[in-house]
Parts: structure tokens; sequence; C-alpha cells
């Protein structure tokens, strides 16, 4: 929330939110939070990159795994922008096409996440009880390990693979969200219009629904967005040591590991994919805090 | 024998190939130091990826193989590829075998102690090798032996089942370490005894200090038999640092004096440098694939051969091993008993492969695999891509996947007709004899597969190789011939492909000269011949 806007505005400015449609809100959060732009750009360039990348990367082919190995670790130069790695592959190419895999892990982890979590945690805060010291009692366990520590058991146990990986961050991932829904949910089920609902004979179900799930949709989809991020880099960690994406599928985290032995002179094998994941990750950050000054017009400005 | 090799595959298959896919250093020919003065301020330090899975000389099969060689000693020595003779003395002196092979007599040297105090004698050997064959890691080599026994003070007789190599058997680098009778009886007392890090060997250091996970140091036997392989350092200071590009790091930084292991991949620009030198050994370890013939298209030999003619031997060599390797032989890795230069090599030659498929009848290929690799292993995961377009030149598509090696074995093992079509394997002998262990385990037929994941079968080469195994025992020569008929019969029908003998490659600092490596202990790294150049 750095303030960078060039022009001074008008004191009233901050209460005119009453009165713009979600669209100025939009526009008004771009134009005064600069950093928003560069992350809502930077998802922009990895989702155009992940659907056509097989049209932009210049070797399409080396970029899922074709060897080259006449052509091997070549510095950056006029063919190979980015260089070529210990199979002759070119760099580019492998992170253009290491972003659809990239974020279609991530959007999984999370989805699958939040399709466990969120329920739950409605259900967990709306009922309470026993049912909701339950819930919470499991989700400690699985927030009592390190969220990476138990996804690398899990790959150890299921076999290392992108898929497998997939599910062992989204088996880590789900409690988070299963504890910010309850939060919500608690906070909720004993405001007045809850207990209207139920007054009226409201099923439970509709009840979580229509007025928990609805009212809580905002820090869900922030946490999210943050998430995505978060799942990328955590995905490519577990592919540097050897348990996630395996070769010769182009992943970041797998390119790092690839070329680290040979950091020290061959440096753009591992330096670019590694620029390539923190740029991402930096990205879905900034359009996370973006997207919670956009539905929480109280924190635009202070 | 071969059923518990997979005991050591388990614990190092990773520091296996750090040791070649990284750096290994060995220096064992015991001898020659003629400037051992003992100076106090003699430390070397060294940064070595081996963990200590446990110090039981008995028990041990694993990486702690790197200390125990410069702790224990075994009966004899298998010398270097090279050397004048076959073995050198340890602690027994002479060995011989009588006529029928049934009985070995070795002769136990005199004045040797243990590091603590106690003599080296008869009893001491008999206590070793019973205690080896009962409860050892690798107790299975003890399995011709009938009966050991110490009918005096300087002579030890072993009586066998059947006619076997005990020669080789008694140099292993598993399970035949002599023991300090006290140290047996204290761990039999109590299984921890050595857990804290201690010792109970005669060899020219003794372990000083442990500290698990970080820290070994050895500090030289001032009471050691051989006064003329004193060792020159008499403090090892040795950092555990399991990962190679650390270790490089702290060589360079000059916070030790040397590191077992750096990447492999690294190794020539460290030379190019002018500090260090790169020095490249044959190795016991060999890279190889096996082809599953109990289902089509690899029933059918044709096939097989077709694809034994695609795979880039070449590129995997200049990729996997980043050219530190030879293209094997067959299964015996180049200077293990009982290889021979002889043995016909394929090359890579997509026509002959392309025709061979044609008359198979599958012409243009048309058909897909799926191979298996071990994913912890970098060497594969370099060198498998080419495979992968290498045969998709001649239309057969690959499907790889990655597995950790004891799920790669595990599915390999339980259903031929539903596994891998190709199994790409890191092998090597238990102890130097590539007949018994290599020729016979990876692909004598047996009624469950264990490491013969082929699933092949064939009358021919089973009896070759069981005829030879009998003869190894009395007539080396003649054994190594048979086995060289089962090699040929490996050519022709092709159950697997036979990629490359790894090297061992060291980078050694302008500083220091080494022993040369032993491939008969390639986990070891012996410390008492370095000495600081002049």
């Amino acid at each position: 929330m750095t303030i960078t806007q060039k022009k001074p505005e008008p004191a009233l400015k901050a209460f005119v939110p009453f009165g713009e449609g979600p669209l100025g809100r939009l526009g008004r959060v771009l134009r005064t939070d600069s950093l928003a732009a560069v992350g809502i750009g930077l998802i922009l360039l990895m989702v155009v990159l992940a659907v056509f990348g097989q049209w932009i990367a210049p070797f399409p082919e080396q970029g899922m795994g074709q060897t080259n190995i006449s052509q091997r670790n070549l510095a950056p130069g006029a063919l190979h922008w980015l260089g070529t790695d210990q199979l002759g592959r070119d760099v580019l190419s492998r992170i253009v096409m290491g972003a659809r895999p990239a974020l279609t892990v991530s959007l999984f982890v999370v989805a699958i996440a939040a399709l466990i979590g969120v329920p739950l945690g409605a259900i967990a805060g709306y009922r309470g009880g026993w049912l909701d010291e339950v819930l919470m009692r499991i989700t400690e366990v699985f927030q009592s390990f390190p969220p990476l520590l138990l996804a690398m058991v899990t790959v150890a146990v299921l076999g290392p693979s992108m898929t497998n990986a997939g599910i062992a961050l989204a088996i880590c991932w789900w409690p988070w969200y299963a504890r910010l829904v309850r939060a919500e949910a608690r906070s909720l089920r004993d405001r007045p219009f809850v207990e209207a609902a139920r007054a009226m004979g409201v099923p439970t179900w509709k009840i979580i629904g229509q007025h928990i799930l609805r009212n809580c949709s905002t820090p869900i989809l922030v946490q999210a967005t943050v998430d995505v991020g978060s799942v990328i880099l955590a995905a490519g960690s577990l592919a540097f040591i050897g348990l996630g994406a395996q070769p010769p599928s182009p992943d970041w985290g797998l390119m790092v590991a690839e070329g680290r032995g040979m950091v020290l002179t061959s440096w753009w094998i591992s330096t670019f994919p590694g620029l390539a994941i923190f740029l991402a990750t930096l990205g879905f950050n900034l359009l996370g805090d973006a997207l919670r000054d956009y539905f929480d017009p109280r924190q635009v400005k202070r | 024998m071969e059923i518990n090799t997979v005991l050591s595959r388990r614990a190092f298959v990773t520091t296996a190939m750090l040791v070649v896919g990284g750096v290994a250093v060995a220096a064992c020919s015991p001898g020659g130091n003629k400037g051992g003065n003992g100076a106090a301020s003699n430390v070397l330090s060294v940064a070595a990826s081996a963990a200590v899975t446990t110090w039981d000389p008995v028990r041990s099969f694993s990486t702690e193989a790197l200390y125990l060689g410069n702790i224990y000693e075994p009966l004899i020595w298998k010398n270097a590829e090279g050397a004048q003779e076959a073995f050198s003395p340890g602690i027994a002196t002479d060995w011989k075998t009588s006529d029928d092979g049934l009985s070995w007599t070795f002769t136990i040297r005199s004045g040797a102690t243990f590091h603590d105090g106690e003599a080296v004698d008869a009893a001491a050997v008999k206590a070793s090798i019973d205690a080896a064959k009962e409860n050892g890691g690798a107790s299975f080599i003890w399995a011709p032996l009938k009966s050991v026994e110490a009918p005096d003070a300087s002579t030890v007789v072993m009586h066998l089942e059947y006619p076997a190599p005990m020669d080789l058997v008694a140099a292993s680098t598993y399970g035949a370490w002599i023991v300090s009778p006290k140290a047996l009886a204290a761990v039999k007392a109590d299984k921890t005894y050595f857990d804290a890090g201690v010792d109970g060997g005669s060899g020219p250091y003794k372990l000083a200090s442990y500290v698990p996970g970080q820290k070994v140091v050895l500090e030289s036997y001032a009471d050691y038999w051989n006064k003329e392989a004193m060792p020159s350092y008499t403090t090892v200071d040795i950092s555990i640092t399991p990962d190679a590009v650390t270790a490089q790091q702290m060589l360079t930084a000059g916070e030790v004096d040397f590191a077992t292991n750096v990447p492999l991949e690294n190794a020539k620009d460290l030379a190019a440098g002018g500090d260090y030198k790169v020095q490249e050994y044959n190795s016991p370890f060999n890279y190889l694939a096996f082809f599953n013939t109990t289902k089509p298209p690899l029933d059918n030999v044709k096939v097989r051969e077709a694809l034994s003619y695609a795979m880039p031997y070449a590129d995997i060599i200049e990729i996997g091993g980043q050219g530190y390797g030879t293209q094997s032989h067959g299964p015996v890795p180049k200077g293990i008993f009982p290889y021979a230069d002889s043995v016909p090599q394929y090359k890579q030659d997509l026509d002959k492969a392309a025709a061979l498929l044609a008359e198979a009848g599958h012409p243009g290929g048309g058909f897909s695999l799926n191979l298996s690799y071990a994913s912890e292993n970098p060497a594969e995961a370099r060198f498998v891509p080419l495979i992968k377009d290498a045969l998709a030149k001649v239309g057969v598509e690959v499907t790889v996947r990655a597995e950790l090696f004891n799920q790669q074995w595990e599915s390999a093992k339980a259903d031929p007709k539903s596994a891998q079509d190709i199994f790409v394997l890191y092998y090597w002998p238990t102890y130097s004899d590539a007949g018994a262990d290599n020729l016979y385990s990876l692909f004598h037929s047996s009624e469950k597969p264990y490491f013969n994941l082929s699933y092949w079968n064939n009358a021919d080469y089973d009896a070759l190789v069981d005829k030879a195994g009998k003869l190894a025992g009395t007539d080396k020569e003649a054994a190594g011939k048979v086995y060289r008929e089962a090699m040929d019969v490996l050519y022709k029908e092709a159950p697997g492909a036979f990629f490359y003998d790894a090297h061992a490659v060291s980078v050694i600092p302008n500083g220091l000269t080494f022993g040369k490596f032993n491939e008969n202990y390639p986990f070891t790294v012996f410390f008492a011949p370095v000495r600081p150049s002049s």
C-alpha cells in the first residue's frame, strides 16, 4: 500500500468509494497503487505464457525436453537469449513452457485445498461444539508440521511426480482455509441476520451457503491469490529436491536444481528459472494485496 | 550370495552416486612411506560425503566404509588393478588353499595389536569371522564357509561347503574386518556399544571423536604394525558434508584441504584453474538397462537387438558421466573379475536398428515402451532423456517414469507382466567378484525376480554361470573363460543394454599426494598414504 500517486488528490476523495462502481474502484486501485499494476502485469504475462507458450517459445520441442547436446552450456547470446542447459536445451523456451505446469499445479492445489478447507471450516465455525473441536484438532495435527516437510513425507510415500507433489501440497494446505473460514463463520453465526434466518427455519446448509460463505468470500479470495504464488514456490522447492516434477519436464524448480552444480560457471541455467519463480510469486502476492484493497474500501488509503 | 546386496544398495544409493557422480579419492597400497615424521601440526582437514549408519564393523554395510577402511584391516587386501600381485597381506601374512579347494589356511601376523591393546591373533580372527557370518551386514559373503578354526595363535583354517574364492571374500570391503575380541564381547552385551563412536580396529588410524552428522576425527595409531605405512597426517579432521556443491565451496575457499566429492561437471573447470588435478580410475560401478523379456514386443530378440543398436552410448557417457566413463563390455565393470575386453559391444547404428525392427514385424517402430529409473541418481536423470530421444528416432516412443530406487525396484519385482519395459539400473558388486555377483544376480534365472529384472530365463546362460561359479574356487582362469562364454550369450540375446562403466574421478589439490584409487574398496578414502607434495 505504498502511496505513489503523483497528483495531490482532494481531501474528500477518501470518502468517494460509497459512490463508485466496481470498475471505478478497480481503476482507482490500479491508478493509486502501482505495485498492484505490476502484480497484475506479471500475472497476465504468466497467463499468456501458459496459454500461448508453444507459439511464443523459440524452441518449443526443446522446451518440452528434446535434447540438443552439441549446443550445451552455451552462454546467453543472440540465438539463445537466456543460454542453453546441460542437455543443450534453450533456457528461455523451457521457462516459457514451464509457465503452464507451474500455473496448473498451483491452481489445482489451491482449488483442492479450498474445496476441502472451506466447507469444513464453515461447518466447524457455524455448528461449534464437539464437531468444531474434532475438526480443529485435526487441522492442528496437520498444522503442527512445517508444510513443506509434510509435503516431502507425503511425496516420499506416494512417489515423486508432479501430480503427487500437487496432491501432497493440497493435503498440507487445506487446514489453513479451514481455520480462516472457521474464524469468519464463528463471528458471523450470532449476527442478527443469521439468527433471523435461523428463526425463520432456513435449513442449516442454506444458511452456511448463503449467509456464512458469501460473507467470507473476500478473505478466501485474497488468501487463495497469495497462495497460488506460495504454491508455485513450494512446488518448485519439491522439484528442486527431486520430489516434484521429473526430467525432462520443464519445471522451474527442477531447472534450478539441474543447473545448481554449475552455478559458478554456467550461472544462467539456474538463475533465470529462479527469477521466474520469484516473479510469479511476487506477482500473486501483489495481486493478493491489491484484491484486498479492492474489496475492502476502508483499507485503500491510510 | 546376491540376496543381500540390496541392503547396501538401499542405504547408500545416494552416496554411492556421489562417489562416482561426484568424486572419490581413495588410496590404497600400503607401504612406501619415507617421510612419516608425525609433526604436531599434522592435520588434514577433509570434507567427506559419507554419513555413518553404524560404527559396528560387523554390521556395517553402507557409506561408513569411507572411514572404516582406515580404522580396520581385513585378513588380506585386494590390490588395485594393474598391481603385480593380486593381493597384499593384511592381518594375514600368508594364505593358501587345499587342492580340492575345500579348505583355506591363513597365517596370522604376530606383533600386531588392536587399538584397545588386545593382541591380533588367530582367536580374534575366528571370532570376527564367526560374528560376520552370524550377523554381519554382508553375512552372505561367508555362505560357502562351513566352519572356521584356530588351531594355534597364528593359524586360521576355513572349512568350506563347496569350493569358493575365499581370498576375494576375505578381502571384501564389507563383512570382513577383523575386530578386537574385547569390542565384540562388548557389543554382544550391549548392542549400542559402537554408537558413541568407538572402534575395535587395528588399522593405521583410530576413531578419536564423532559428532553424528557433523564430524569424524581420526588419529594415527602409534603402535600400528606396519611402520612403512605410518600415516603422514597424525590427525584427519573430517566434516561430514553430503552436498557436493557445498564441499566444492569449502575446498575452493580453503576451509578444507580436500573434498571427497565435488560436482562431476565441475572437475574439468577446477583442473583448468591450475590449483587441482583430476585423477580418473576404473570403478566397480556401471549403468545398464533391463529389457522386460516376458512381454511383447521385447520378448522378441530382434527387437531387443534393435534397441541395443539404437542406444546413444557415446552421448550417455558424455552427458551422464560427464565424459568420465567407458562403454561397458557386458555387465562386468572394467577392472573387476571376470571382465574381458573381448566381450562384444553394440554401437549406435540407427539404420541397423530400423532394419531389425522391420524384420521383427515392426517397420518404423510404432510401439511405445515405459522406462523407469531411480530419480535420486543425477547421472540417470541426465542421460535418460537421451534414450527417449534416440528411440524416438527409430519410431519407438518412450514414457519415462522417475521413481525413488526402492519404489522402482519394488514395482519391478512384483509382476513382470505388468512391470516396466525398460529398467535403468546403477549397479556394483558387493565384493570383487562380478561373476558371482553381477553375472549371477542380474541375469541368472530365479523363481522370483530379485535383481534379474529382465525376467530372462535362458538355460544355456544359467548352465554357464553355474559352471563358472563352481570353477572360481579352484581355477579362476578357467572360470573367467566360462564367464566370457556366458557374456557372449548376453550379447546375442540382448536381455539388457550395457551403457557404461563409470570412472572414479578425484579432484586432487596440487599440495597433496594420494595413493592409487582401489576399485575393490570403492567407498573408502585411504588417508594413511596421503602426504604433502614435495
